[in-house]
């Protein structure tokens, strides 16, 4: 099994319960700015790419337009995100909201730690940016992620281009990583879901509430791509801003 | 005589329970100290008391021990283990008859258990204990009186009691509450029958779990689904109340919390033949606001037309619980038990669209006196083993899921 690829790269539709096998038409036969799966977002990751797919990096389809007197600050922009998300986890799902409010937590705590660094690093553009942007940074948790795996050339495996659901996906940088944080007992779907993904190289943990909670550990149990999420980053930008900060040369 | 029927499951092993396979409401599965895996079930009625079953192997699983009831008019129908501890409801078949209340055994060694205590409720108005909650060492909570409980109507005689096990020689009540109303002295009225059904208003499942020990999740019967406050042992108090009954048919029966998703399961008992007291569903109740419970579906389930006429009970009745332990804990998937609807198996991942993907309804047992399998009770243990017993005659049925 590998991570099936469509348009030159990874489509990931996310922030649903399911996506049906009668939608996949959509991903190989439609050009991309046409697929349009109702109710779930999308973010399309480029085959091969080596950096993470950041916060800032994606277009979120918002259900509630944001209001930009109200995002003056970057607080207000990370608080609003989050809020975003977790809504995208649905109404039902605890576990995973926790994890959402339990990340947002872990990378705020990050960027107020190295807040020094950071600072003096905005430097040229102080007060156009803000300590928070840099949030922004983080690799974006996609809640409810639907993988589309396909089976290897040679291969007789039946499970050709089907979709298998994670609690929460991220693309890193070093590769797809997908997290199991509901509690209980795994059966069916779920185990066929995880043996399918790592069987196709995707990084598969599972967390638990504890570990969701803990905003202190819980960046080091996600492992190295987030230990440290800024380096590589000239200067933070906003999903809310129109465009990114030019550097001044 | 109906033949098995079956989607997505398939039967495993089957023991009739040396012939006494009747089996009441209680299974529970101990892991012993050398390692054996011992199921525990309790027979629905005499003379069998209780039954230790070997599924070390659930291929090949093998009775190890049964004792029996010391007369027949008394029933021990429900039971529980935590660590080597086992405790066993007795309810008599009239008020006023013993034993009547709850036996302690250690089964330390499962082929020879030995009764080391026991909680008496006997009196003129009781009828002992009909169910024994017990998922932690230390305590258990039951649907029993005291001795000096007294009520004005007496279907209304199990009220919520907790024992103190810590001395587990001599259990001894640590929490107690009824609904006001239904005790002899009560300034408040007595609660309104059930015009068709009365059964009473008094408890069947009382579930604590460790994750919530300030709450007990009582089915009571006529009475619907009531919450309580339990972080005061000495002073309970009801946090929310929701019947359904009437329009429904009564006979609330167990009231289980999925705490991730904030969400009840709630089972009616089907308690007469021949679909009359139909409807009785399994609920799911949006619990986000815990004291104003919305119901939201209900468990997909055949048509009563065509299971009704087959014979006994069809309907509602358990719910695997989620129960700490060796078990199966699941807030997407239920395995419930639907007496000759079998063992049915939801999916709940959209609490407003529940799915059903898998069945088994095991074939007519032989001598069963309603000509139709009768799916009392099931335990889905950690490797999703289900273990679902027969009220009549059919004994223990073991299926595997392919889900």
């Amino acid at each position: 099994m590998k991570l099936a690829s469509s348009h030159g790269g990874y489509v990931i539709p996310y922030g649903t319960g399911s996506v049906s096998s009668s939608q996949l038409a959509a991903f190989d036969d439609t050009p991309l700015c046409e697929v349009n799966l109702p109710g779930a977002p999308l973010v399309r990751v480029p085959c091969g790419s080596r950096v993470p797919l950041r916060l800032h990096d994606v277009t979120y389809p918002f259900a509630r337009q944001p209001v930009s007197q109200d995002l003056a600050h970057g607080r207000d922009q990370v608080a609003f995100l989050e809020a975003h998300l977790a809504e995208l986890c649905g109404v039902w799902n605890k576990p995973l909201r926790r994890f959402i409010h339990g990340y947002f937590a872990a990378i705020r705590r990050h960027v107020q730690e190295a807040a020094s660094e950071l600072e003096e690093r905005l430097g040229p553009v102080a007060g156009l940016a803000e300590l928070e942007h840099w949030v922004f940074a983080a690799p974006t948790p996609l809640p409810r992620a639907h993988i589309r795996l396909t089976a290897l050339p040679d291969s007789d495996s039946p499970d050709n281009g089907e979709f298998h659901t994670a609690d929460v996906a991220f693309w890193d940088g070093a590769g797809l990583m997908c997290c199991f944080v509901s509690g209980g007992t795994m059966i069916g779907k779920q185990l066929r879901a995880v043996n399918a993904l790592t069987e196709s190289g995707v990084r598969v943990i599972r967390l638990s509430a504890a570990d969701c909670n803990d905003q202190h550990t819980l960046l080091d149990l996600l492992g190295a791509p987030f230990a440290d999420f800024t380096p590589g980053i000239r200067l933070p930008q906003s999903p809310f801003g129109s465009q990114g900060i030019p550097y001044p040369e | 005589m109906m033949s098995a029927e079956s989607k997505n499951m398939r039967l495993i092993a089957h023991d009739t329970l040396r012939g006494f396979g009747n089996v009441g409401e209680g299974i529970s599965l101990q892991v012993a100290k050398d390692g054996r895996r011992i199921l525990w079930v309790a027979h629905e009625s005499a003379p069998k008391n209780f039954s230790g079953v070997d599924v070390t192997d659930p291929r090949k699983p093998r009775v190890v021990v049964q004792t029996d009831l010391p007369h027949n008019t008394v029933r021990s129908n429900s039971l529980e283990v935590a660590g080597n501890l086992m405790a066993v409801a007795h309810q008599t078949q009239t008020w006023g008859e013993e034993p009547a209340g709850v036996a302690i055994w250690d089964i330390e060694n499962p082929t020879e258990p030995r009764e080391i205590g026991f909680y008496d409720a006997a009196s003129p108005w009781s009828r002992g204990c009909h169910q024994v909650w017990m998922v932690d060492e230390g305590w258990l909570t039951c649907a029993c009186p005291t001795k000096d409980f007294q009520p004005r109507e007496k279907w209304d005689d199990q009220p919520f009691m907790m024992l103190d096990l810590s001395d587990p020689t001599r259990p001894t009540e640590s929490c107690f509450w009824w609904l006001p109303g239904t005790r002899e002295g009560d300034e408040a009225p007595v609660p309104p029958r059930h015009p068709r059904f009365n059964q009473g208003w008094r408890c069947h499942n009382t579930n604590v779990y460790p994750e919530r020990m300030d709450r007990a999740y009582l089915g009571y019967i006529d009475g619907g689904v009531i919450i309580l406050d339990i972080s005061d042992k000495s002073n309970p108090q009801m946090v929310t109340h929701w019947n359904p009954n009437p329009p429904n048919n009564g006979f609330t029966h167990t009231v289980m919390p999925l705490f991730d998703r904030d969400l009840l399961v709630v089972t009616d008992e089907c308690v007469y033949d021949a679909g009359e007291d139909w409807p009785k569903r399994h609920w799911i109740l949006d619990a986000r606001v815990e004291t104003n419970l919305v119901p939201i579906s209900s468990l997909p389930m055949p048509p009563v037309e065509e299971f009704a006429p087959r014979g006994g009970r069809y309907g509602g009745h358990n719910v695997h619980e989620n129960r700490p332990g060796p078990s199966f804990r699941s807030s997407d998937i239920l395995v419930s038990s639907f007496f000759n609807g079998g063992v049915r198996v939801h999916d709940i991942s959209d609490p407003y669209e529940p799915k059903e993907i898998a069945y088994y309804v095991p074939e007519t047992p032989e001598g069963s006196p309603v000509g139709a399998i009768q799916i009392n009770d099931i335990y889905v243990d950690e490797n999703a083993i289900i273990y679902a017993v027969d009220r009549w005659a059919g004994g223990l049925y073991v299926l595997e899921m392919d889900i």
